[in-house]
């Protein structure tokens, strides 16, 4: 190409907004559930011993702290299922998108060549349900570090799999300047040839 | 060239410094035991607790000796090797492609004997550093070539730090000097630093003293201090406090005033082959150098006095390993435009000749600041004030339009400029604040909304780069999108290295 410096029209980028967010594991929903019963049989217990001991003669106070552990109990479970409904995750051919939160919403996009490696954890509530918390790392501290918890752990080592391969790849074309200018070639598909959850198309060469 | 193949031990005047290291320590901890021993023998110290504290100091100290003749260390299939420990042997490895830096650091001490402590920094987050206590001259010099030029890969090296007494005497003739700091420059500069932050210090310094000291001479200064107080009149303690605050106030300008000169004196910064490199300093020489590869980013800073006198404070952050990202981030206390532009021209080559488009923020972040500066502190003062200014509190009332118009003043000048390459913003009303930065600096964009925004449509969008990020605050949401999506379009499209 002589002259590169095209004209970009922004209309025509690919577009994070458009994509179509992959949801995590059902189990992931089912342990939030299970953790805030458990969490909330404790709380019970709590609220027993606050009611025979209160000083309170007043019914309305005794009672009330029932009162408060049911709205509280029903907020936790509602924000559980709010919080899934709402988080997903993406990968694209150039970058992994993540959304996240309830009350603060988070969208965030880390390209493949700006990732240093990325790792699987599993703790042991997590393995029982077959889940993993995949760990994206960037350069130069945690601050823009990327953790998606709730994934399949097969999923999670598909993804950490074709992660890697990206990693990996470009900065391999790097060191030899004479490949350099075919680091766009399509993803390498991996052996079973189901790369998770297709990655999307936001190739830039169209433009 | 292949000394370093053998195992080396450190120069033997690294036992002084192992020594006196730890007898730093031990008098940090102790010294409160050492001033009562002194001042009040008739107080009991000596206990048996006390006692086998010292055999532990004592134990302590021979262990730091051996560990001076167990340490070595050494160059061996392309890695540098870090060989220590007393009982337990430890062996550190590093490639030496992964070395970032080699940095030298010479105090007064080290230069009566003519060595260098070295530090070694990694890539990334691997956070094996090495570190070697003291090094002759000459061996660093040499261990430090020796590295460069067995490096395997061509990277560039990265940074040069050296502190010393000598004159930069291998400052290349390639080198060009960007400027120079005057003696008045620096006075101006230490004027208009930060005095407050100094008071601060100092407060919690004395404080955090009294304690201790009271503890240890059995004086009760804060008893004394309030009987003292106890006894004078009401219209006294105005008095002492209009005679005390401007002292104290005094001390801490002349303290940072002081500081800045003798940090910064002769200030020259320098145009390297490869990035900048800068050095300063009236007794410890430093010098610091900023690869231009690893700058992420652009940042200066104005105070109001600093625009009296048309300067600006420069930080440039380097990407780096977190343990070493403060002492990376290359800062330039004060200033002039002209220097500015230099330093802008040469980490962003065509900024002056793109097209810029600017963009300001949504008007609703005054209400936000007008509520965090104005109505907050105001409720908090009042029922603060409440028991000793009864029915006056509503004085502080007087703060909310001074609050206000400087809300309103917050959003008017939050602004961004972006052009094809990169980005500039601009924010703040007192102390004002702008940060320039390259697309391709960028490795992660984030887009935040809460309830409250998301209902009128904005959204945050953060800019992470490798050592640190830039926030864009109340913007429409549609924005947002377009500029992650063009920022990502440039990071993904783009072949350069961005650190």
């Amino acid at each position: 190409m002589i002259f590169e410096n095209q004209q970009v029209d922004s209309k025509l980028l690919p577009n994070v907004e458009s994509v179509g967010l992959k949801k995590l594991s059902v189990n992931y929903k089912t342990t939030k559930y299970i953790g805030t019963c458990i969490l909330f049989a404790f709380l019970f217990f709590g609220a027993l011993v606050f009611y025979f001991t209160s000083p309170a003669k007043s019914g309305l106070l005794r009672y009330g702290i029932f009162l408060l552990w049911v709205l509280f109990f029903a907020l936790s479970l509602f924000l559980v299922g709010k919080r899934y409904q709402l988080s997903g995750y993406a990968l694209r051919e150039h970058d992994v998108i993540y959304k996240s939160g309830v009350w603060w919403q988070t969208l965030t996009t880390i390209p493949f060549n700006r990732m240093q490696h990325c790792e699987i954890s599993q703790g042991p509530i997590q393995n029982a349900f077959g889940l993993a918390t995949l760990r994206i790392f960037t350069a130069g501290g945690s601050s823009s570090d990327l953790a998606i918890d709730g994934l399949d752990h097969e999923e999670a080592k598909r993804i950490k799999e074709f992660i890697t391969s990206k990693i990996s790849g470009p900065s391999l074309t790097d060191l030899s300047p004479q490949d350099g200018g075919e680091g766009d070639e399509p993803a390498p598909l991996n052996q079973e040839g189901n790369i998770p959850s297709a990655p999307q198309s936001n190739s830039h060469e169209p433009i | 060239m292949s000394r370093f193949e053998q195992p080396t031990r450190q120069s033997t005047i690294a036992i002084l410094f192992i020594l006196g290291r730890f007898f730093k320590i031990i008098l940090k901890q102790f010294w409160i035991l050492i001033l009562v021993f002194f001042f009040n023998p008739k107080k009991k110290v000596f206990t048996g607790f006390t006692i086998g504290l010292l055999a532990m100091a004592g134990i302590g100290a021979i262990t730091s000796i051996i560990s001076y003749f167990r340490t070595y260390f050494y160059v061996k299939d392309k890695e540098l090797v870090l060989e220590r420990g007393v009982l337990r042997k430890t062996k550190v490895a590093v490639p030496l492609d992964r070395i970032q830096s080699v940095n030298f650091k010479q105090g007064i001490l080290h230069q009566a004997f003519n060595v260098v402590s070295i530090e070694i920094d990694t890539a990334g987050s691997v956070g094996k550093e090495f570190s070697l206590v003291a090094i002759d001259r000459e061996d660093a010099d040499a261990l430090r070539s020796f590295i460069v030029t067995n490096k395997p890969s061509s990277t560039p090296f990265a940074r040069v730090p050296v502190e010393s007494t000598e004159e930069p005497a291998q400052t290349k003739p390639t080198d060009q000097l960007i400027f120079q700091l005057a003696v008045t420059d620096l006075l101006k500069i230490g004027v208009s630093q930060n005095h407050l932050r100094t008071a601060g210090i100092i407060m919690v310094f004395f404080l955090s003293f009294m304690d201790d000291l009271e503890e240890a001479l059995d004086i009760k200064l804060t008893d004394r201090l309030e009987k003292f107080l106890g006894v004078a009149e009401q219209g006294e303690i105005f008095y002492y406090l209009l005679i005390g605050v401007p002292f104290f106030l005094i001390i801490s300008f002349l303290l940072t005033l002081f500081r800045t000169v003798f940090q910064y004196f002769n200030l020259r910064f320098w145009r390297t082959s490869n990035g900048f490199k800068m050095n300063s300093g009236l007794f410890t020489k430093q010098e610091v150098s900023a690869n231009l590869q690893k700058i992420q980013f652009v940042r200066w800073d104005t105070s109001p006095l600093k625009r009296i006198f048309k300067m600006v404070s420069v930080r440039l952050p380097q990407a780096a390993s977190v343990q070493v990202a403060g002492k990376l981030a290359a800062y330039v206390p004060g200033c002039y435009d002209t220097h500015l532009a230099a330093i802008r021209s040469a980490y962003f080559p065509s900024e002056k000749s793109l097209l810029e488009t600017r963009h300001g923020i949504n008007w609703r972040i005054s209400l936000k600041m007008f509520f965090l500066q104005g109505i907050l502190p105001v409720v908090i003062l009042m029922l603060m004030s409440q028991s000793w200014l009864g029915r006056q509190v509503w004085i502080w009332l007087f703060w909310l339009p001074a609050a206000a118009w400087l809300s309103y003043r917050y959003f008017l000048n939050w602004q961004w400029h972006i052009s094809q390459e990169g980005i500039r913003t601009s924010w703040g009303v007192i102390n004002q604040h702008r940060i320039l930065l390259q697309w391709h600096k960028v490795q992660a964009v984030k887009i935040r909304q809460n309830y409250f925004l998301k209902r009128r449509g904005l959204a945050h969008l953060t800019l992470f780069t490798a050592a640190g990020s830039i926030n864009i605050p109340y913007i429409p949401l549609e924005k947002a999108h377009e500029v992650q999506d063009y920022v990502l379009y440039k990071i993904e499209t783009d072949r350069r290295k961005w650190m």
